[in-house]
Order: C-alpha cells, then structure tokens, then sequence
C-alpha cells in the first residue's frame, strides 16, 4: 500500500478500547473471522482500520466501495488486453486483491444486493469463482473483512451477519477529557504528520511486537475439552443459529489469551470473547426490543460465567 | 486457473446425518435429481454439498456462482477463435459441461431467478429460455443441452430470501439441517472444525480410511441397486403417498421409488421395508408436499364480515383459489366414494384430524379392505412428514409453484442502471452507458480480418477493430424491487376502540415481510391539519417500526392531504430507472374531514387525489379500518376512486395481509 505516511498511528488512537482489541485480534489470528463496527459517524472507524494495515508493513487495505459494481468486486474481463492482444484474460477484481489482506468496507449495511451475495458466495468456500463475460476463473479469497455501518441507516443481513467473528458497538467519546485528547492528537497528526508518527514510533513498534509475539504463542494454545464444552454450551443458551458462533468464541478466547501473552485461555479471555461474538448472532429479527448488551449478556448466561472459571 | 480448496471431509460432519444421508443416496443413484439442503448460516450445508463431490472422485464439479451471466451458462461464441480465423466457434457453457457430472450451487436462494431457472430446467432435459436477441445462437444452444442431466447439489438459507418454487420441484431430495443444540454433539463439531482449521492436511489424512470406506460403500450400493424391485403393493402406497401429500404430476411418486431402492440398496438388503419408505417420504415430500389447505376461506370471517362477504370473494379468493381447497374436495369426493366417512366433514380437510394409523387400520379388517389399510398406511407416512414440517414453518411460506409469475416481478431486469446483476447483453437503445465489453468484442471477432484488410491505411497497432454496431449494454437484473409506502390516518376516529393498535399491528407484519424480501418502506401519517413523512423510503424496517411504535394519533382527518403527500413521495420512483415497484398502502376509514383549500370540501378533494394516485398508475391497496355495525363506506368509495384493491381490516389478519401486499405487487 502506497502513500502509508499520512496514516494516524494506530497507537494513537484515543478510547474505543473493544474496537481497538476487536482490530488487533484479528491480526494475532488472520483466520479469525473479521470484524464488524457499529456505530455513529465520526466516531474514527476508517481511521482505526486503516491504522490497523499500517501495523503489519506486509497488509494492506482493500476499499470495498458502497457504490462498488459487481464486475468491480468479482473481476471481469480485462477490456485492455483483449482489444490489445485479441484474446481473453480474467482482470482481478477486489475480492482477488484483498486475498490475505483486509477487506474494508464501509457502510456495508448499504451494499448493494450484488455485491453482499458475492461477498456470501466467495466466503462459503474461501474462493471467488467467476463465470462471467466468457471468463472462467476461479481464485482463492480469503480477508479479514472488516465492516462499518451506522445501525441507524439499516441492518444487515443475517447471513453477513453471521459471517463477522466480532462485531463491537463504538460511540464517541463522552468524557471531555478523552475528547479534548482526541483533538489534539489529531490536531498535531494534521499539523506535522511525519513528527507526529515518528513520535508514536516506539508504542507502535511495540504494539507490532506483541501481536507478532502473540501469533507464536496462539500455536501453542490448545482448547481444552471444558473450554469447549462451555463455548457450546453458551451457544445452546443464546440460541444462536448455526455452529459458527461457538468455533469463534473458542477462536477468539484463544487470540485473546495469546494478545495478553498466556498460552493459557483463562475465565476472562472467554467472557470478553463471549461479548464481541454472540451479540450480533442473537438479534436475528428485527422487532426484538433492544439490543444484547453486556448485562443482558451476562444475565442470560449467569451460571455459565461462574462455570468457566472452573473449566479453565 | 481453478483452485481447489481444501475440503473439510464429508464424513467428519458431526450431526447433520440425515443431510449427510441424502446425499449419499444421490452419490449411489443419479435419479434421484438433486439435493437441497436448507438451513440457517453455519450448519455445514456449503461443506456438504462440496464434501460429497469427494465421494463421487470419477465426476467433475461444476460450481455456479451468482455472480454467473447467461453466456457462461448457455455457451457462447469463442472470441479469441473469431479473432485468428474469422469464424465463429461455439464454445460450450457451464450447463453443458456439466453433463453427467455434478454441479453445486452454493446460495440457491439468492441466485438471479432467471438464471437459477436456467440451470434447473437445464437438467430436466428442457432446453432453456434462449437469451435475448440471439435467436441464431439459441437452437446451438438447445442442440447442446438436450442431454444436460446432472447431479445438483444445493445449499440455501430460507430466513433469507423466498426460494424458487421450481428449485423445490428440480431436487428429488429435501433436508432442512437444524443447528444442533446437543452439548457433547456441539463441542465435537467446534472441536473438529478447530482442527481442521489448523492443519487441514492431517486432519483429511485422519478421515482417509472413513472417506475410503463411504467410497466403496457407494459403490456396493450402485451394483446392488439394480437387483431391489419394489412390488406392486408398495408402488400403490407410494402413489397413494404423493396423492394424500398433494403433489402434483407424477415426480413425487417416482421419486419416492426411487428413494425408497436406493436406501434399501444403501442398508445392504433386497428386501424394502415400510420404515425405508418413510425414511424416503421425510427426504422426498417436504418441499413438493402442498401447503396442506391453509384456511384461506375460513380466515378473517369475523361476525361483522358477513354483509360484505361477496367482496371477500371477490378480493381475496377470487383472484388466487385456494389450490388446497380444491384438492381437497376431490380427494373428499374420492373418499366419499369408497365408504369412508371418517375425518372429512365440512368444507375443509385439516389434515391433522386424520385419525392415527393404528385407529384406521383397526377399524378395517380384511382383504376387502386392503385398500383401505393402504389408505391409512399412506396417510400415517404424510402424517409423519407432516409432523416433521410442522416444525419446520418455512416450507409452508413457500410460494405454490402457481404463484411464480407473480414471484418473478420482484426482479427486474433493466438496461442503463449500473447497480445490480449483469445477466446478459442487449443492443444499445439511447444514450450509450454501461457497455458490455464482452459481447462488444465477441460482436466485432469475427469481422476482424476484413476490418484489418480494410483499414490498412491505418497505422495502429491495435488488434481489434470495433464498429458501433457491434457495441452491446448490459442489462442488469435489480434484486431490490419493491418499495412500500405505508399512507396511515393518525386521526381520532383511529384513536377510538383500539383501532390504532389494530393497524399498527398490520403494518408491522407488513414490515416484517418487507425486511425478509428486503423491500424499501415508508411511512407518512396524517391527523388533525397534515400530513407528516415521518420516514422517507428506506431499508431500515427497524427505524419504520421505531416510527410506528411512537405515532400519535388523535384530531381531524386530512384524508386528501394525506394522499397527495403519499403521491408525491412516490412520483419519483416511477421512473423504471429507480429499479423500484412502488406501491401505497392506504390505511384509513375515509371520513375525511379536513381540506387542503381554505372551503373545499374534504371528500371530494379526497376523491380528486385518489384519482390522480390512479391516473399516476401507481399500485394501491385501501386497507378499510372503519368498524361497528353501521358503516359508510367511505374507504371502499375511496379504494374504487384510487383503483385499489380493498380489503378490511379484520380481513386481513397474519399470513394474508402478506399476501394481499405480494399480489399487488
């Protein structure tokens, strides 16, 4: 990715911790699943996912566009080199060019229907198969999808829905003091973009190093027999559709104790996944009152949260 | 280039048996047509379908996508071809390549329907609807799909979009996979997948031996197939079988044979037993089985509706006859026939007052009444399936294959719209936008060489020469086709014996269905001096009924005010570009009282709106909330003014009000 120099330092990001662990989780285990953003405007979503890419030097981020056309997204027929050479060859399409990068799109809620299927039907089996305008191509495609959206302006569908590992709710920030430190910082990244990266250099250098530490020590986690026999049993309880819920609480348990630097899953690491997975997996219809906070959350588990602590 | 992904192995699916089961009856005979596997996200219906093309190495996998246009599918010209010699090679399509060997289809539901059609047709041996404007090519076409039969195996999720009715008809067999919610069943499912996720490899190497074993189990299954006869006595109960379910044509019943030897086969035996059939009834029936006589007629018939009731034949059962009801009074006639009285009394058949297999076949006794016992049997196999279904509502929601057309214009196909599915090309009409590049080309291949010969004087070192007549558009199918514009009276008679909850509870259903089929909706109400957009067209069906939840309602009725408001909310979208139907849902008792003109009078100017909302051509639907006995009338005056449908309010309670939208549309 070109041009990364005018990117805001990801350390710098002020608040938002469960976006900002939600993002980093995804990079110790790429394989995790995404991560969706709800949440109002303004509130540095696209900030953070680019910040993310520029951790990793090798990932960058591949804008999936709301007005985006089909051909765009799958790929098509490359036009040029027909007329060039007479023949036909496949031209990539963004689902090609996010393969082992992150997909990013903002406003998903208001992707075209086109567009969400090819996005369902390339993650079904991890390949975007293309027959189309007398190509017949087929390459893997496999992201870390990463979505934004202001529930506001309408939902998602429930298949994409389910397709997110984490999906965390950001507002802006309430406390003045946050909120005069995000102006700031902003401020002084507008200002002097280069001193002020230079500036956050050692954090991020950090950051890096943990998250490439934490990728070593996730080989190393092992789920017990417990841990997943706990994971199922939240998603009996929660009555989510489907058995992806519970391969990403244990996957994102798992993540989560190798960012702390265990190897070790413990309680916390499954309660803390438990919010950023099952949330979006319970509101499968549109009327239900409310939203599934964190004490809702917690309440219908109850006794489970009292269990984990045993198995782990 | 085609990847192949690593495959999770077949056999290490943890508890989806009976998708797993189907499946493998298919692998060991083709006849069966197909597999659909429908179910929420996430409970292995992509790794099935894709898992079972491994038990099958010999065959090659076709997968469709849904981003696949009509040319792929059907074939078409060869375009490098054209260009070196001149001439027009065809080259063959998906469709044709997949003879006689597998094709998956990953979101069946979400396919273009004219291009899922395609493929289901395609296997029935029928050739397709030719695209259009290619007349020429079509008979090519057709001459290479003739034998086009293949083994479909199809995954969908119903909460989704309403699936195609032909896609029930095309697949012999049916599983709706449920997510699991047995712990130690769950825990090996997550266990398993977190090991495969982190080496495939010696995970599909830990199953080989299982996986090799299905393969040779598959393959004892197809010899011995040949060898299981089905007698006499059962080919009568499997007809009976299709007959008592209500389906049409003779599919079923084959269908139920063949499944039935196959799983025989399957079990190692010769011999078919009574539980084989069954077990065929649960894969066959389900999705064929009619939506078992829904009380269309007796619905909505509240005291009050009597006087009107000519009107309810006419709207709601004259337009669409119940196909149950009908069925229904043969088979009762038929039943009468043969001196069985039980369980048929009244206009209606409720299937689920059958009495129990073992009552009948205890009432009946003796050769002579074989045939009975027979009846029975067959009613206790519908029965069981039936049951099976009851928990399984969505099968019922499906549209009867007679309502297709109606199903079909939710999708539009347009030309000059950048937004939606490119499905085929068409000849340029207006200005030039949005240009298929590929049929363009393959247009202007074959004319190459003399364009080259011709335009020597040229010096280009292009290689293809394009000509406006050989540019093409693309025509782009629009999924998202309908907007729903809800025009509610908020006035105080609306207030008054809880009709406000009445209506807010209609429209709410309404947004229900509208959030499934994703359809836009708005929401204008009018009370006391005007009317209030209160929601523009949007896809937020939760912000709708956020609105609706909070509406006030009390004060005069600005009828006209209110129309005139729902009328220039929608004027915009009848422009066909917008890629939406609109349609108004006019939810009122027409006693209007407030005028737009300082000394108008309010019913006429309430008339005068109707008539231009009709004049506009735009789809309206008068839903009259006037109750008591004593009525005015006013809505159905203002439903004729308008050109609408008409119904009442008690008419229209749950899965009706649902549909009376859907026929308008």
């Amino acid at each position: 990715m070109e041009g990364k120099a005018d990117v805001y330092p990801f350390a710098a990001i002020v608040g938002q911790d469960l976006m900002r662990k939600g993002l980093l989780l995804n990079l110790v285990n790429r394989k995790l699943g995404g991560i969706l953003i709800r949440g109002e405007k303004g509130t540095a979503k696209s900030t953070a996912v680019r910040a993310l890419a520029d951790l990793m030097p090798e990932l960058s981020v591949v804008n999936l566009p709301v007005h985006a056309t089909e051909d765009r997204v799958v790929g098509t027929l490359d036009i040029e080199h027909a007329i060039r050479e007479g023949e036909k060859k496949f031209e990539p399409g963004l689902l090609a060019k996010a393969h082992g990068h992150i997909l990013y799109v903002d406003e998903i809620n208001l992707l075209d229907d086109a567009i969400v299927d090819a996005l369902l039907d390339a993650a079904a089996m991890g390949v975007n198969t293309v027959e189309r305008e007398g190509v017949s191509y087929s390459h893997p495609s496999r992201f870390i999808l990463i979505g934004t959206m202001n529930p506001e302006e309408g939902e998602l569908r429930p298949q994409l829905l389910d397709r997110f590992a984490l999906s965390v709710e950001v507002n802006g920030e309430r406390d003045v003091e946050s909120r005069m430190e995000v102006i700031r910082r902003r401020l002084a990244f507008e200002a002097d973009p280069d001193e002020f990266r230079r500036r956050y250099e050692p954090q991020q250098l950090e950051l890096r190093e943990r998250i490439e530490r934490a990728r070593q020590l996730l080989e190393q986690i092992k789920p017990s027999e417990e841990l997943l026999k706990w994971t199922a049993a939240v998603g009996i309880r929660l009555k989510v559709d489907g058995h992806r819920a519970d391969i990403m609480l244990m996957k994102t348990a798992m993540a989560m104790a190798a960012f702390q630097g265990r190897t070790q899953i413990v309680a916390d690491d499954m309660v803390e996944a438990a919010m950023m997975v099952m949330p979006h997996r319970m509101r499968k219809r549109p009327f239900e009152e409310g939203a599934y906070d964190h004490e809702t959350i917690r309440e219908l588990l109850g006794d489970l949260l009292s269990e984990v602590t045993h198995a782990s | 280039m085609q990847v192949k992904p690593h495959l999770y192995p077949f056999c290490a699916v943890v508890g989806q048996e009976r998708a797993q089961k189907a499946l493998l009856l298919h692998a060991v005979n083709p006849g069966l047509k197909g597999v659909l596997l429908a179910g929420p996200p996430g409970t292995a219906k992509s790794t099935l379908i894709h898992g079972v093309t491994e038990l099958l190495p010999e065959l090659n996998v076709i997968n469709i996508p849904l981003n696949v246009d009509e040319e792929r599918l059907w074939g078409d010209w060869d375009m490098a071809a054209a260009v070196r010699s001149g001439k027009r090679t065809f080259v063959p399509g998906l469709l044709a390549a997949a003879d006689g060997h597998i094709v998956t289809v990953d979101n069946a539901h979400i396919m273009p329907e004219r291009l899922m059609k395609a493929v289901l047709t395609a296997g029935d041996n029928v050739a397709g609807e030719p695209a259009h404007g290619h007349v020429r090519k079509s008979s090519e076409r057709r001459s290479g799909l003739d034998s086009a039969a293949f083994r479909l195996f199809a995954a969908m999720s119903p909460d989704d979009r309403r699936p195609l009715p032909a896609m029930f008809d095309r697949c012999g067999l049916y599983v709706r996979l449920e997510t699991s919610t047995d712990l130690a069943e769950r825990t090996e499912i997550a266990s398993r997948l977190l090991a495969f996720e982190q080496d495939p490899e010696s995970f599909r190497l830990a199953y080989e031996s299982e996986t090799k074993e299905l393969r040779a189990r598959i393959a004892a299954a197809r010899t011995r197939l040949p060898a299981v006869h089905i007698d006499g006595e059962l080919l009568r109960l499997a007809a009976e079988i299709s007959e008592e379910a209500g389906c049409l044509g003779h599919r079923a019943d084959i269908l139920l044979i063949e499944a039935v030897r196959t799983i025989t086969a399957w079990e190692g035996l010769s011999e078919t037993t009574q539980e084989h059939l069954q077990e065929a009834a649960g894969f066959v029936l389900p999705h064929r089985m009619r939506a078992a006589s829904q009380p269309e007629v007796s619905r909505g018939k509240s005291p009050g509706d009597l006087p009107d009731q000519e009107q309810t034949k006419h709207d709601s059962n004259g337009d669409h006859p119940s196909p149950g009801s009908h069925r229904d009074k043969e088979s009762q006639r038929e039943s009468q026939a043969e001196g069985e009285n039980n369980a048929t009394n009244g206009e209606q058949v409720d299937r689920s007052q059958f009495a129990s297999p073992a009552q009948l076949g205890g009432d009946h006794n003796g050769e002579a009444d074989s045939r009975q016992s027979l009846s029975s049997e067959a009613r206790a196999v519908v029965e069981a399936v039936g049951r099976e279904i009851a928990v399984q509502p969505f099968v019922f929601t499906s549209p009867h294959p007679m309502k297709q057309a109606q199903t079909g214009k939710r999708n539009q196909a347009s030309v000059g719209t950048v937004n939606g599915r490119y499905v085929r090309a068409a000849m340029p009409r207006g200005p030039l936008r949005d240009i298929a590049f590929d049929a363009t080309l393959r247009m202007a291949a074959p004319f190459q060489r003399i364009r080259k010969q011709q335009s020597s004087s040229y010096n280009t070192n292009l290689k293809l020469w394009i000509e406006p007549s050989d540019v093409r558009v693309k025509v782009r199918e629009n999924k998202t086709g309908t907007a729903l514009l809800f025009v509610v009276d908020a006035s105080g008679s609306m207030n008054a014996n809880k009709r406000m909850k009445a209506v807010k509870g209609a429209v709410l259903s309404l947004l229900r269905d509208a959030y499934r089929q994703r359809d836009h909706v708005g929401l204008i109400a009018f009370r006391d001096q005007q009317a209030e957009l209160l929601l523009g067209l949007t896809r937020s069906v939760e912000l709708a009924e956020r609105k609706l939840r909070t509406l006030p309602a009390g004060g005069k009725t600005p009828l006209g005010i209110g129309l005139e408001k729902g009328l220039m909310a929608i004027r915009p979208l009848l422009n066909r570009r917008s890629g939406l139907i609109p349609a108004m849902i006019v939810m009122t008792d027409g006693k209007a009282n407030v005028s737009a003109e300082a000394a108008g009078d309010p019913w006429q100017e309430s008339l005068q709106a109707a008539q231009r909302i009709a004049a506009a051509g735009i789809r309206t639907l008068v839903i009259d909330t006037e109750d008591g006995v004593v009525r005015s009338g006013y809505a159905r005056k203002l439903a004729e003014a308008m050109q609408a449908r008409y119904y009442r309010l008690e008419q229209l309670e749950a899965g009706s009000i649902e549909r009376a939208v859907r026929t308008l549309i």
